[in-house]
């Protein structure tokens, strides 16, 4: 699938955070393609950096964090060296970005419908009332039953699956190149979830986008993703396509990510999670960052591992990849 | 063609009466603050209606009826120039409401663009913008007004621009509070990532989510306002070609062994508008609180 021209294509990012203690790197040097048509999951454990990825890639990191290098080419424009305004006709007319709470992602004094048309009327310079129709449509598109009560009421009054479609239909008002996801389905119960996910999948088959999936949950990734880049403090420990990481992981994070996750008709399998946490960004552990939890680590460690391709589009960033399976 | 956007205008119709009938619900609860309200419509009738009906001069000279105590003809009693005490008192109605409503409208805008700048862009900008409203704030408010209208004369229009320019520090910082944590709020990044500007952001997501607070706080200043009037004019730096309660109240000072009814009337005409803005302000918060609002 995919194989087109990139859309999308982050060179050697590096996002840094400086504070009283020191600069915490919150992304350092990640490089990943998005192609046309496809479907990329950012994956990994809470504060690896994979949300500050994603607001980089719209250059909406908080203060005091600050891009310090690398590119965000969008089809081989650099994000990262277009002025301000530039940037504000990038952001929703090119690149989308949905959020994990849809509560707190609207503002709880305007009307959805009127939300959603702001960027409507911003980018496609239509009137009031075109865009309004407009909006109406999207809605129907996510599969809101009737989208017109649903754009005249606020915020409060719709219910969590409804608002996490409103922001879909959001993010998709402007048809843009690329979307960006970040958890999408963390703040919602199960069978919402799944209806989400059918949504996701309808919509990439029917319009082709291309988009960036961010999310802790390997599932939702598997679900959606053709290709997923394994996130661990700061740095991508292993890209390659869905298949091969669900099948052979090569880097040891990503086996502890798979052991952790239950599997349903395993029952007697016991539940591993990964010893440990996340470590200190503002003084990383030397070497491989992995290396204070990793069960394979040994002195080799503590010299910085080189991203490798162990096989074609399979890449590692490990001195002793795991080989034969998790 | 059309039709949807009758249905939407009629439903945007529909659901403002529904929310000012929902804050009228709310708000009428409050007896008090009904009755503020109440003689804050008393007090703007009088003030436009002494004008249209009685183009009475209020600085005449009638020296048969000095200093008479209130009676049937003259129910306030008369000032030691023989003026009738109430027509004084509605006519300086005009002056207090005049003075308070423009002031805090001038004192509210201010204190709205610098809370909001300051609040939204932090850093540098709120730096000097708070460093400025500090620099006011610790300034003796009365004292800088009293010293300016001494320096550049006491027209009603210098004594209005006076005030509304010292008490908008209040209305900054209770502004910038709320934009603090507003702006942290997701809705904000949501704006930002459909491509809105940062100006449309304080002024069209922000500010409606924060201006409760500072409504509250208007309807009080409007109180305080027309007390630092009264107050000027008591020292004699009001404006001397208009009725006012402060200026009776000085004006009484002298004859206040004799004539009670010279100093008691403007006194209770002060005392009871501002305690009127104080319940409507005390009414508004309860209604406008979403966390006391029922749902």
């Amino acid at each position: 699938m995919g194989g087109g021209e990139p859309v999308l294509e982050v060179r050697d990012l590096r996002t840094y955070f400086p504070t009283m203690r020191g600069t915490v790197k919150a992304v350092d040097g990640i490089s990943f393609t998005v192609l046309e048509g496809e479907t990329v999951g950012l994956v990994g454990e809470s504060g690896c950096g994979k949300s500050t990825a994603a607001l980089s890639i719209m250059r909406l990191v908080p203060a005091p964090g600050r891009i310090v290098g690398g590119e965000v080419l969008l089809r081989g424009r650099d994000l990262l060296k277009l002025s301000e305004a530039e940037m504000r006709g990038v952001r929703g007319a090119r690149i989308a970005m949905s959020f994990q709470d849809p509560m707190t992602f609207f503002n709880p004094v305007m009307r959805i419908g009127d939300q959603i048309a702001e960027g409507i009327i911003r980018h496609q310079r239509l009137s009031r009332r075109e865009a309004w129709e407009k909006v109406i449509s999207t809605l129907e598109v996510v599969g809101i039953p009737s989208p017109r009560d649903v754009a005249m009421s606020y915020p409060h009054q719709l219910s969590g699956g409804m608002r996490q479609r409103a922001m879909m239909a959001m993010a998709l008002s402007c048809h843009p190149e690329l979307m960006i996801a970040d958890e999408p389905t963390t703040a919602l119960d199960v069978i919402i979830q799944a209806q989400l996910l059918e949504l996701m999948k309808d919509l990439k088959r029917e319009l082709g986008m291309s988009s960036l999936i961010i999310s802790h949950d390997l599932g939702v990734i598997a679900e959606l993703c053709e290709r997923v880049a394994v996130m661990y403090a700061g740095k991508i420990v292993e890209y390659s396509d869905i298949r091969r990481i669900l099948r052979e992981p090569r880097h040891p994070y990503t086996v502890g990510l798979l052991e952790s996750i239950p599997r349903v008709g395993f029952k007697k399998e016991r539940l591993i999670g990964i010893e440990g946490s996340v470590p200190d960004l503002i003084e990383p552990p030397p070497g491989c960052r992995f290396s204070p939890r990793c069960k394979y680590a040994d002195e080799k460690c503590k010299e910085d591992p080189q991203l490798i391709e162990l096989e074609e589009g399979h890449y590692v960033l490990c001195h002793h990849p795991v080989m034969g399976g998790g | 063609m059309g039709s949807s956007i009758e249905r939407l205008s009629l439903g945007r119709l529909e659901r403002y009466s529904r929310g000012l009938r929902g804050f009228w619900r709310s708000y009428s609860r409050n007896r008090p603050a009904v009755m503020g309200l109440a003689i804050l419509f008393l007090l703007t009738a009088t003030a436009v209606l002494t004008d249209l009906l009685d183009p009475y001069n209020p600085f005449g000279i009638y020296p048969s009826e000095v200093l008479l105590p209130p009676s049937f003809s003259h129910p306030f009693g008369t000032d030691d120039l023989g003026r009738d005490i109430l027509k004084l008192v509605m006519f300086g109605s005009k002056t207090s409401l005049l003075v308070g409503f423009s002031a805090v409208f001038i004192a509210s805008s201010i204190g709205i663009i610098v809370g909001a700048l300051s609040g939204y862009y932090g850093g540098r900008v709120e730096d000097i913008l708070m460093r400025l409203t500090d620099m006011l704030l610790i300034i003796p408010n009365f004292f800088l007004i009293l010293l300016i209208v001494a320096l550049f004369g006491s027209s009603l229009r210098n004594v209005v621009l006076v005030i509304g320019f010292m008490t908008w520090p209040g209305t900054a910082r209770l502004l910038r509070s709320t934009f603090l944590s507003l702006r942290e709020q997701e809705f904000v990044q949501a704006a930002r990532v459909v491509g809105a500007s940062h100006l449309r952001i304080i002024f069209r997501h922000l500010l409606p989510n924060g201006i409760y607070p500072v409504i509250v706080n208007s309807s009080l200043q409007v109180g305080s306002a027309i007390l630092t009037e009264a107050g000027l004019s008591f020292l004699g730096l009001g404006d001397p070609s208009l009725v006012s309660w402060g200026r009776m109240l000085s004006i009484a000072q002298m004859y206040v062994r004799r004539a009670w009814w010279m100093a008691a009337f403007p006194g209770a005409a002060i005392f009871i508008t501002v305690m009127a803005f104080n319940l409507i302000g005390d009414g508004l918060n309860d209604a406008l609180n979403p966390r006391l609002r029922e749902r």
